[in-house]
């Protein structure tokens, strides 16, 4: 090595490169095959799915194909198929002849003869045309004369032509023919021609009705795809092509590729989950929803969050990873997608879990809290009217006084003309202010309106000195679950003092009133009544497997042991009597969530007897203290700082607001503004660290984030625990997870001003008084009463449920529902009944709606049914004398005995009467309601005790099946409709004669 | 050296991001089903219960269950039926209607449904053909309690007088109300899935009621006035006997009949 030190070789000429550029070509080969690789395979993995779809498709409609055949096959043997079929068939060849000679007489006849004239005719109209032309542009009047002249030459021009007879035997007949004959023969032609198509058609136009006919029943009868539609599937699937198949949305810059995994989604078999293998092929489970949110037009991931550009692999697409915001909705929350858009509604079609959690914010009483757009908004309303009213009145009494300014300044005025100028101004003020006199006027019963309807969540807490027993006041307030499991007042984290201050400021700052005392009633008549006049339709009774009853409203089972006997029987008896409280004037005072049920005052005190004996014989310790002042002081803050006030009326904090955080865009909000603390690495590690696992695990304990934390009682997390189960849970966070800033414009969103927004609105007027724990106004609700044993065992009391009101809207005239809903008795004397259902145990209620809830929810009913509002009755022909005497003759015949259910108003005929009376008929209901409601009852009400198939089709009308009068089979007309007159025409005295007549 | 050495720093990692990408390739999403529908290869294609399957039952081993329903204790007293609602079908009577509702003969129970209730699971039988009607006659149902095999016609008269509606109340079948005239011909229905106990009303009379038993197999009978029941054609093996009775529950009792027995099983409700 020594030697070579002095050595200095040329490294040009000694040193060899060559290893470096091979090492260089290698890297950079092997980084372009990787590049390429990545480009094919790596970047695009759908290209597997969709091989794999393409084979697995195929393979399922091959399997499908025969299956579908014999279904056809199996319709197209039956005797209704054959049936239609033969008929065509004779009809088919009856005309066959006929057809294939108008055939034969286009094809061989006409066409030849108007293709052979054709030519001739086209040539001397095109050497016409173009002379015609030449007239049009030229300036020169001779040679417009010349050029008229060579046309006239044209026209007289005699052509040779030789034409196939038009008989069809293929003769040729030679004829020498000027332009007019010429134009004549064609266009006289070309007239046959289509007389021979029409006349064609018409030999086929019964043919035609029957294939009609024969093909719309197949498409009937058959559930699923014809074989031809599936060899169409088939011949697609030869023909697919791998590729991205991408939705792009210009105007919200979206582009979704789902669909180069998701092949299946679109298509129109239903696919279920695992029968192409792979449940990423399956087919869409709501197609419905589909078709009402096509995705040319509204994409995937606008309802269902996740990238969608991304193709890279399951993870990216699905949008399940740290750096991507809003990743794909899970299953159990997937509602929560429609909430965007759907913002408006509590209630949106389809979308039960959603409702569920919006439904739960709104009865656990969240909104006391947390402000979310639409709860409570009646507040925010009455804020807005006192507002405007308050401008308005300051534009009044500006108008007022330019008035007298212009009217003074005319009085002075120069001339004449000035001065009328002024008056006219003044005059157009006075006017104006008339105008605005109105609208206040208007604001002012809208302001009593609003200030009726709002209502905190719970109860004024202003009455409990005389409602409650002192002592239990402290335990509830400590923990009212373990008093009543399941109460919506959850548990808060006090410390022992806090709950004594409490119950000391509440105590000694409570209303003091006078009660009437009453005697003891009649338990066991309580508990009947109390099972079955409706109480159970909002409240439950009896804990675990013997809880019976609605959600809605507490639990009764202990109530004997806190509530004093004299205030439950006011209250049962009306609960808007309440103790004067002089901070409130009387018209402004919030009316009780709870319902009148019209009872007497002795079935008050039955009910209230009974109730008072449910209880434990638990004791509760002494509570003086909460007589002592200073406590009550100190309670003052712990109730300020607790936000007691978001759901009670509590005396000295009536404008209190809400203590908790605006939540109607709590989805939309960035991961790291929700407070994970020191649960954020845990999140990380276990993969819920996103608004889901944050929403979920603080509706599970809502203590939960301050774990590990060292706080001060007061520093500590407020919100307090619900106990919600974990279905409620999800019910919640599929709301919180909806509840975004929508980023789509406005077409997009749901927000009807049409008739649509009276449905959206009713709901909210609906949820809020739970009208569904008595009655189904969906299909699918299901309501408190429904589960009450007796009403699930005893086929009798199942006839008593309260009636289901899916066509309520189209059932009765919108006038007379929102009288009904004002005074359900319809009367003001006669109160302790039903208006209409007399027969029914369960009583419907006086709700203390204001004008303005009244006039929503009749135009929510009559909206669902897309009934007109106003309604103008169609006239209704009266009666003849011998239509009258057959309509009492059918109304008392064997084979409709109407007044055997229908009410009559005699008590001893109406024990077993399960139908309302007649005579309210004719201002209650719309004749085409009961008309179709006489042919098919059970399509309007399932379940109802009005049979079906009362009437039988003859010819046109429907005539009553059975033995019927002579008289009513001679009647030519309808009889449902016959019926329908006479019961809209029906008075006592008709009632009365019906009666003598039974 | 070197050289080999740059050739080594440079071509491992290419190898490696190779591998890497060698691995990586292929989501493994479709490896899971693979497996799963290679594993479920050869089974019945449908998932969940396999289905049912037709049993022959061969009658020179068929037994048969033959016993009484008796009753002890008090007989609840149920008031008379009052139909001066309808003075026809009071005529068709003269006089006191008796609820049948209960019905005791000589400590005997009519109107109990007893049926195997287990031990036939996964087997499908053919449908009855015997002619089971439920006739209104004198504004009674005849008879009270009726039990028919899904897909079994239950014939439903009106002997009566007077215009009849039936109105099944079931909570698993479909429900229906539809008029039956005087004389108008008769309803055919076959329930098309088994439920115990469907309620049918005349809601025209209501105080008729009746109870129609569906049964998933032929393997049932209602007691008659004098207590007793028989079922036959059984194949033999160890099953659970159910007897039911819309007022005094369920009772249940396990029996095994070997080939061409004939065993007595009685059952005994209190009051």
């Amino acid at each position: 090595m020594a030697e070579d030190n002095n050595a200095k070789p040329d490294p040009i000429t000694t040193k060899s490169y060559s290893i470096h550029l091979l090492v260089s070509m290698l890297l950079l080969t092997a980084s372009l095959v990787w590049a390429i690789y990545d480009e094919v395979e790596v970047m695009r993995p759908y290209k597997e799915y969709q091989a794999r779809f393409q084979g697995y498709y195929t393979g399922f409609l091959m399997n499908l194909r025969p299956q579908q055949a014999a279904k056809e096959d199996a319709i197209r043997n039956s005797s209704e198929y054959q049936a239609i079929d033969s008929e065509l068939q004779s009809a088919e060849s009856a005309v066959l002849d006929r057809v294939a000679e108008i055939d034969q007489q286009v094809t061989r006849g006409v066409v030849p003869r108007i293709t052979a004239s054709r030519n001739a005719f086209q040539v001397l109209r095109s050497e016409i045309d173009s002379l015609r032309y030449l007239i049009e542009v030229s300036h020169d009047e001779d040679e417009k004369a010349e050029l008229r002249e060579e046309i006239a030459e044209i026209r007289e021009r005699v052509v040779e032509i030789d034409l196939p007879l038009a008989d069809g035997s293929g003769e040729v007949e030679e004829l020498e023919m000027q332009y007019d004959q010429l134009e004549a023969e064609f266009l006289g032609l070309q007239l046959r021609r289509a007389e021979l198509q029409d006349e064609r058609l018409e030999a086929l136009g019964e043919a035609n009705r029957l294939r009609e006919e024969r093909d719309s029943l197949m498409s009937d009868r058959l559930v699923g795809l014809g074989a031809t539609q599936i060899d169409g599937l088939i011949a697609r699937m030869r023909d697919f092509t791998i590729g991205i198949k991408q939705i792009h949305l210009m105007d919200i810059d979206l582009v979704d590729r789902c669909e180069s995994c998701h092949l299946g989604i679109r298509e129109p078999v239903e696919i279920a989950p695992t029968a192409l293998i792979y449940p990423v092929f399956q087919s869409h489970p709501r197609p419905d929803l589909l078709e009402i949110h096509d995705p040319e037009a509204f994409g995937c991931s606008s309802c269902h969050n996740g990238n969608g550009r991304a193709t890279r692999s399951v993870t990216k697409g699905h949008g399940r990873h740290k750096f991507w915001l809003w990743p794909l909705y899970y299953r159990e929350n997937i509602e929560a997608g429609c909430h965007q858009c759907h913002a408006k509604e509590i209630v949106t079609v389809g979308g039960e879990t959603l409702n569920k959690g919006r439904e739960l914010y709104m009865n656990k009483g969240c909104w006391g809290c947390h402000r979310f757009e639409g709860f409570d908004a009646e507040a925010e309303e009455l804020t807005q009217v006192r507002q405007e009213m308050r401008n308005l009145v300051s534009t009044r009494n500006a108008n007022a006084k330019e008035m007298r300014v212009s009217l003074e300044l005319g009085d002075t005025a120069a001339d004449g003309a000035a001065a009328q100028r002024l008056y006219a101004r003044a005059e157009e003020l006075r006017l104006t202010n008339t105008r605005l006199d109105a609208e206040i006027h208007h604001l002012t019963v809208e302001q009593t309106n609003l200030a009726r309807e709002v209502k905190k969540f719970g109860p004024s807490l202003k009455e409990i000195r005389m409602k409650d027993v002192k002592e239990w006041i402290p335990a509830w307030i400590e923990n009212p679950h373990e008093f009543r499991p399941g109460s919506k007042m959850p548990v808060f984290r006090l410390e022992d003092e806090e709950v004594r201050q409490i119950s000391a400021y509440l105590w000694q700052n409570a209303l003091q009133g006078e009660l009437v005392q009453h005697p003891r009633g009649n338990a066991n008549n309580g508990k009947e009544l109390f099972e079955t006049r409706g109480c159970l339709g909002c409240h439950s009774i009896g804990e675990g497997d013997g809880r019976m009853g609605g959600e809605f409203a507490a639990n009764l089972s202990r109530v004997g042991e806190k509530m004093d006997y004299a205030y439950m029987v006011r209250w049962i008896h009306d609960p808007s009597e309440v103790t004067p409280d002089p901070e409130v004037p009387d018209e402004m005072r919030p009316r009780p969530v709870m319902p009148s049920l019209r009872l007497t005052v002795q079935e008050s005190r039955d009910i209230a007897t009974y109730l008072s004996e449910q209880r434990t014989d638990a004791e509760y310790p002494d509570a003086d203290y909460m007589d002592d002042p200073n406590l009550a002081a100190a309670g003052l803050d712990a109730i300020r700082h607790y936000g007691c006030a978001g759901c009670h009326e509590i005396a000295g904090l009536e404008e209190e607001g809400r203590i908790g955080t605006d939540l109607t865009v709590e989805g939309s909000k960035p991961l790291e503004r929700l407070d994970f603390a020191l649960k954020t690495h845990e999140a990380e590690k276990e993969g819920w660290y996103s608004h889901k696992g944050f929403f979920e695990h603080k509706l599970e304990n809502p203590a939960f984030f301050d774990e590990g934390k060292e706080r001060e009682p007061r520093e500590r997390l407020r919100m307090p625990n619900f106990g919600l189960n974990s279905e409620e849970i999800t019910a919640l966070t599929t709301f919180l997870l909806g509840a975004v800033e929508s980023t789509f414009p406005e077409q997009y969103r749901y927000e009807p001003e049409d008739d649509r927004a009276d449905v959206q609105e009713g709901w909210w007027i609906i949820t809020r008084h739970n009208c569904t724990g008595c009655h189904q106004i969906r299909p699918g609700n299901v309501s408190s009463f429904m589960s009450i044993p007796r009403y699930v065992d005893d086929p009798d009391w199942a006839e008593q449920l309260p009636p289901q009101l899916y066509t309520e809207g189209a059932r009765v005239q919108p006038d007379w529902l929102t009288g009904f809903l004002r005074n359900p008795a319809l009367s003001d004397s006669d109160i302790h009944r039903n208006g209409v259902r007399e027969y029914l145990h369960a009583r419907m209620p006086t709700f203390y709606f204001s004008d303005r809830q009244l006039s929503k929810l009749t135009k929510f009913f009559m909206a669902r049914d897309s009934q007109p509002v106003p309604y103008i009755p169609e006239p209704m022909t009266p009666l003849t004398p011998a239509e009258r005497s057959i309509g009492r003759q059918l109304f008392t015949s064997d084979a409709a005995p109407c007044l055997q259910c229908h009410m009559t108003g005699i008590p001893s005929q109406d024990v077993d009467a399960s139908a309302p009376n007649f005579l309210i008929a004719a201002e209650r209901l719309k004749p085409n309601w009961t008309y179709r409601w006489m042919l098919e009852p059970a399509s309007i009400a399932p379940g109802t005790a009005m049979p079906s198939e009362l009437f039988e089709r003859d010819g046109l009308r429907w005539v009553f099946s059975g033995q019927i009068p002579a008289q009513a089979r001679q009647y030519p007309g309808d009889h449902a409709d016959l019926l329908t007159r006479y019961m809209f025409q029906m008075d006592a005295a008709e009632l009365r004669r019906l009666q003598a007549l039974q | 050296m070197l050289n080999r050495k740059t050739i080594a720093i440079v071509v491992c990692p290419v190898l490696a991001l190779a591998l890497v990408f060698a691995c990586s390739g292929g989501d493994d999403y479709f490896a899971e089903y693979d497996a799963k529908s290679a594993g479920s290869a050869g089974e019945s294609g449908s998932a969940g219960e396999p289905a049912a399957v037709m049993t022959n039952v061969d009658p020179a081993t068929a037994a048969t269950v033959r016993g009484v329903v008796s009753f002890s204790g008090d007989v609840p007293r149920i008031p008379p039926v009052n139909m001066s609602a309808e003075p026809d079908c009071m005529q068709l009577h003269g006089g006191r209607v008796p609820s049948d509702r209960v019905v005791v003969n000589d400590g005997k129970l009519q109107h109990v449904l007893v049926w195997i209730s287990k031990g036939l699971e996964g087997k499908r039988f053919p449908v009855r053909n015997d002619m089971v009607n439920l006739d209104q006659d004198g504004c009674i149902y005849k008879p009270h309690v009726v039990a028919v095999q899904m897909g079994q016609n239950l014939n439903i008269t009106n002997s009566d007088p007077t215009t009849h509606n039936v109105h099944p109340l079931p909570k698993e079948n479909r429900e229906w109300n539809k008029s039956q005239t005087s004389g108008a011909p008769a309803i055919d229905y076959a329930f098309p899935r088994a439920e115990l106990k469907i309620a049918v009303k005349c809601n025209i009379h209501p105080w008729m009621q009746a109870y129609v038993h569906v049964l998933e197999h032929p393997y049932f009978a209602v007691t008659a006035a004098d207590g007793t029941f028989e079922i036959g054609n059984l194949p033999p093996g160890a099953y659970t006997l159910q007897a039911v009775h819309e007022r005094f529950g369920e009772q249940e009792m396990e029996i095994t009949v070997g080939a061409s027995d004939s065993q007595q099983v009685d059952f005994n409700f209190t009051g």
